[in-house]
């Protein structure tokens, strides 16, 4: 069993910012689905439309996956691992992940979202803590904060 | 005819002059307090009253006169307000100055045998007939006058300006050790007496009286200004960053060390269990031991 490199986040960073993504992702996929329609009927005092429904429906589906792959893509961690001081990273530990990387590790995360859970365990004998989806999408998840202080 | 003053070259008077024989003839002693020397211990307690009672009149005139009054004198009148007492006040105090030296030096003489003599000799002389000259006699009297008047003058302005100096440094030093006593002495202890009355009784009164006032007027407005003031909202907006900062920072390093401890306790597990399969793997290998 290999040594772990203590610069990457272990498995309690993981799940507690995973735990805090996902009380976000779920407030704002209830806000997206419900407020539209409760502002509708404030306003014009009328049935919501089922085209209305369906659109805020199908958005507040997708925001999950828009959550995950924006926020991994672009500053390279989501509100959980901003909350916790880690981050998503390429192999080489330094560059932000791909949009590709960044959608399909969010895509296969949520579609098989018990696996990924299962997938977590690893982190506890590898090396460089990294869960089965970060293996095959070539992430790590370091420490930020303890990078940027050293 | 030679004058008797000439003959003993003292204060002799002469046959003709028996008419202001009163008046003194010796020198006067010098006017420069500097060079008269210090005071005598007797003088001192009266030149003393006296300045003070200068200083007293200056103080009043001062108080009394209307403002407009003063600037009006004081543009017309070539002596200051505040120069003193008066050139008749000074020749006043001269006199008095020479009568009472006099009056010793007649006392002194009186006890003395030869000088009984000489007086009456003097009284003697004068009876004398052609030794009334009164014209000359008039003229020398007035002259003599005059020049005692110039000296009592003199003698009164030093002894009023040695009385101001002495009275002004009296008052001095009298002010300064009553300030130094009061503060040594004095104000510790009316402070000490007075804090715990004005703690227990007179700041709270305050406090309760100032209150509502504070509340309906003040506040709003301090509130007002510091809720506008940039300055103070950077400084709360920064307040906040700082705590939240530490917050975070603590969640962090918290999940952290616990990142590192749940991950050595499942390595110790993981170690036990090899252990355990080691030591199962080793017995069953193990061939028996030869009991017999």
């Amino acid at each position: 069993m290999a040594v772990p490199d203590h610069h990457y986040a272990g498995l309690v960073s993981r799940i507690s910012a995973l735990g805090v993504d996902l009380i976000v992702v779920a407030a704002a996929s209830g806000a997206v689905r419900v407020l539209p329609e409760v502002v509708w009927k404030t306003v014009t005092h009328l049935a919501t439309p089922h085209w209305l429904s369906m659109a805020f429906g199908l958005a507040a589906a997708v925001l999950p996956f828009l959550y995950f792959t924006l926020f991994w893509w672009l500053p390279g961690q989501t509100v959980g691992q901003m909350l916790m001081g880690i981050a998503v990273r390429r192999n080489n530990g330094h560059e932000d992940p791909t949009l590709v990387q960044a959608a399909l590790r969010s895509a296969f995360g949520l579609a098989l979202f018990p696996l990924w859970i299962v997938g977590l365990l690893p982190i506890l004998w590898d090396s460089k803590r990294r869960a089965w989806h970060d293996k095959v999408f070539r992430t790590v998840v370091p420490y930020v904060s303890r990078l940027r202080k050293s | 005819m030679t004058t008797g003053s000439e003959q003993s070259g003292g204060w002799w008077p002469a046959e003709d002059d028996a008419a202001t024989s009163w008046l003194p003839e010796r020198e006067l002693p010098p006017l420069n307090p500097e060079t008269a020397g210090p005071p005598t211990n007797n003088a001192r307690p009266v030149r003393l009253a006296l300045g003070l009672a200068i200083l007293a009149a200056e103080r009043l005139r001062a108080t009394a006169r209307p403002a407009a009054e003063q600037e009006a004198s004081t543009a017309a009148v070539d002596r200051p307000r505040n120069a003193g007492p008066s050139a008749a006040f000074e020749t006043g105090v001269g006199l008095l100055q020479q009568t009472a030296a006099e009056a010793r030096e007649v006392a002194r003489r009186a006890m003395d045998r030869p000088a009984r003599l000489a007086s009456r000799t003097a009284t003697w002389a004068s009876r004398l007939p052609g030794a009334n000259v009164p014209r000359r006699s008039l003229w020398r009297s007035r002259e003599r006058i005059d020049r005692m008047v110039a000296e009592a003058r003199d003698r009164g302005a030093a002894a009023v300006a040695e009385s101001r100096a002495d009275a002004t440094a009296f008052v001095q030093t009298t002010v300064n050790d009553a300030i130094a006593w009061a503060q040594a002495q004095a104000i510790p202890q009316i402070v000490d007496g007075l804090v715990p009355h004005l703690v227990d009784s007179v700041v709270p009164r305050i406090i309760d009286g100032a209150m509502p006032e504070i509340r309906s007027r003040v506040l709003p407005v301090v509130i007002d200004d510091l809720t506008n003031d940039p300055q103070v909202r950077d400084l709360m907006v920064e307040q906040g960053r700082g705590v939240v900062g530490e917050a975070a920072e603590h969640l962090r390093n918290t999940t952290a060390s616990a990142d590192d401890r749940v991950e050595s306790a499942f390595r110790r597990l993981a170690r036990r269990s090899d252990e355990q399969s080691s030591d199962v793997d080793s017995d069953q290998s193990t061939p028996p031991a030869n009991t017999g």
